[in-house]
């Protein structure tokens, strides 16, 4: 067969495929022109097609998982190569006004996924935090944004407000009130009476979330915002599907942060509940009072067999100065079988507070059943 | 290299000296240093055909050879992944698949010979070869055919050296050889309906 038989061949059997069914015939006539020779090599090659539908003739062999894995480490632009990227796309847009109202300054911070810039909002003049998605692709960022959507309706005391979301560069971003603190527990000796009422109107906002019918989904210090006055601000409300993606970034790339505040039943791939946001908080409690996270493990595997094999040592005998009902509510909290654990945030609030198990009346927050 | 730890391969011996020489053999193979590309192709080829033999010796019982693995296997062993830039792992990538067929055809051809003369039986490759035609055609034919058809296409030639030699998945047809997934796609279905007319 001549070169260029087989070349217009190609572009009329290509042109064939895509076009409907019944349609077919006639494009095939009337792209060939009188050329029979090439009329018959697309018949042919059409008629070929139809039945290789069903045959593995040429298809590669199912992989296995192990090929599957090294398939995703190929795929994965390596961890160098995939921050040199973003650093670039995120200084192009550094002094970029976003749809014509929020002027990005200099980059607060990067996540797995996402970069956190300072901002004006040019309209109220106020300064503001802009979450640009931009570690996320195709349907993923569809199914954020919608999500966020619904979340901007969310206004809760104690909870980081968004104001906005939009898509600048094709990247979407999230506009969020900018809040000045430090992360949870960073510079409070480990003193309840210093980290007590912080910790109580944390347990309040996340009743407020709780009750809200959202979980929060990735709790850790950077997510907790201190001001000077001890009043704690959450941030970063997590969805459901962010929280998928950063899953799925887990398991495929090199991990991109320590699970530490990770409950043992996520891991093992069950749903978030109520609970595994409170396992979060149980976490980060007994690091900020005990001086050390609960299970201490070389690498990543050591952490989750540790985590989902044993509890961590009582705080009461790591920490012995903290008062006992402190101690206990913590172990609950980092009870493996979320069943274990207390059910709420109200519950948690009120052990603390030392009402004992909550009645029918839960503390002026209502009850918070309504989600997990 | 976390990659190795992770995924089992430590303890294999990396083959010293080349593997440092892996990385600036890729960057003369990106500037278009045809002399670096064929070194590429031998190392690679050596490697694949090592570790064939030595997946094959490893699970008589299972004869299905993964090639994608194969491949990938030979990457990790030859390149530090975390250092390749994606430019280069594209060529590392196509090289491979080319190294794969020629590995395979190589061996089928030194099969014929065997078999026409009094020649081993049952080497370990063999068995690759045969997993490899049961899903196409005697594979010198397939060879031979791939050639015409990279003569007037040598794009629908190279989809099925990366996906039927490479093992690799269609998005990474495309993303290897820089085109859209619709593209790879068509020059697939293409390919296909052709070299099975062309074998019939």
């Amino acid at each position: 067969m001549s070169v260029q038989l087989l070349r217009r061949a190609r572009e009329v059997f290509e042109g064939a495929l895509a076009t409907p069914g019944d349609g077919r015939d006639a494009f095939v006539t009337r792209e060939c022109g009188g050329d029979d020779e090439l009329r018959s090599e697309v018949l042919a090659l059409l008629g070929e097609h139809a039945k290789l539908e069903e045959d593995p003739f040429l298809e590669p062999p199912r992989t296995d998982a192990l090929s599957d894995r090294i398939r995703a480490v190929v795929e994965t632009k390596s961890p160098g190569e995939e921050a040199e990227a973003r650093q670039q796309r995120t200084e192009l847009l550094e002094g970029r006004i976003l749809e014509g109202r929020y002027r990005l300054h200099e980059v607060l911070g990067r996540g797995a996924f996402s970069s956190v810039f300072l901002a004006r909002d040019l309209l109220s003049g106020e300064e503001v935090a802009v979450k640009l998605l931009d570690g996320l692709t195709g349907e993923e960022l569809s199914l954020v944004r919608r999500e966020v959507a619904i979340l901007r309706l969310l206004r809760l005391p104690g909870v980081v407000q968004m104001l906005d979301e939009g898509v600048a560069e094709g990247i979407p971003f999230i506009v969020m009130e900018r809040v000045l603190g430090t992360p949870f527990g960073k510079d409070v000796e480990r003193s309840w009476e210093r980290v007590g009422p912080t910790v109580l109107s944390l347990l309040e906002t996340l009743s407020r979330i709780h009750w809200a019918g959202v979980l929060h989904r990735d709790l850790k210090p950077e997510n907790v915002l201190v001001d000077e006055e001890g009043r704690p601000s959450v941030l970063d409300l997590g969805t459901a599907t962010e929280q998928r993606v950063r899953t799925r970034l887990r398991e495929e790339s090199e991990l991109t942060g320590t699970p530490l505040y990770i409950a043992p039943e996520l891991l093992r791939g069950d749903p978030a509940t109520v609970r595994s946001d409170l396992y979060a908080v149980g976490v980060m409690l007994y690091r900020c009072l005990a001086g050390r996270p609960p299970q201490r493990a070389d690498g990543l595997a050591g952490l989750i067999h540790e985590r989902l094999r044993s509890t961590p040592t009582p705080l009461g005998e790591v920490a012995p100065d903290l008062p006992e009902r402190v101690t206990r509510v913590v172990d609950s909290l980092l009870a493996i079988h979320p069943a274990d654990r207390p059910a709420s945030a109200a519950e948690v609030l009120a052990r603390l507070r030392g009402e004992e198990e909550t009645g029918p009346r839960l503390p002026r927050l209502g009850g918070d059943d309504g989600v997990g | 290299m976390r990659f190795r730890a992770r995924f089992g391969v430590e303890g294999e011996t990396p083959l010293s000296g080349e593997v440092g020489e892996i990385t600036g053999l890729l960057d003369r193979v990106s500037a278009g240093d045809t002399e670096a590309e064929g070194r590429l192709f031998d190392l690679i080829y050596r490697e694949l055909h090592d570790e064939a033999r030595r997946q094959m010796n490893r699970q008589k019982a299972d004869h299905t050879l993964r090639t994608t693995a194969l491949v990938h296997e030979a990457y990790l062993r030859l390149a530090r992944l975390e250092d390749v830039r994606w430019d280069n792992r594209r060529h590392f990538l196509a090289v491979a698949a080319r190294a794969m067929r020629s590995v395979l055809v190589d061996h089928a051809r030194k099969r014929g010979a065997a078999k026409r003369g009094a020649g081993k039986v049952g080497r370990p490759l063999d068995e690759v070869v045969l997993a490899f035609e049961e899903r196409s055609a005697d594979l010198l034919a397939l060879d031979a055919a791939l050639e015409r058809l990279a003569g007037g296409d040598e794009a629908a030639a190279k989809v099925v050296e990366l996906r039927f030699f490479g093992g690799f998945a269609m998005s990474e047809v495309a993303r290897i050889l820089g085109i859209s997934l619709r593209q790879a796609e068509r020059r697939w279905s293409f390919a296909r309906a052709w070299l099975r007319k062309e074998l019939a």
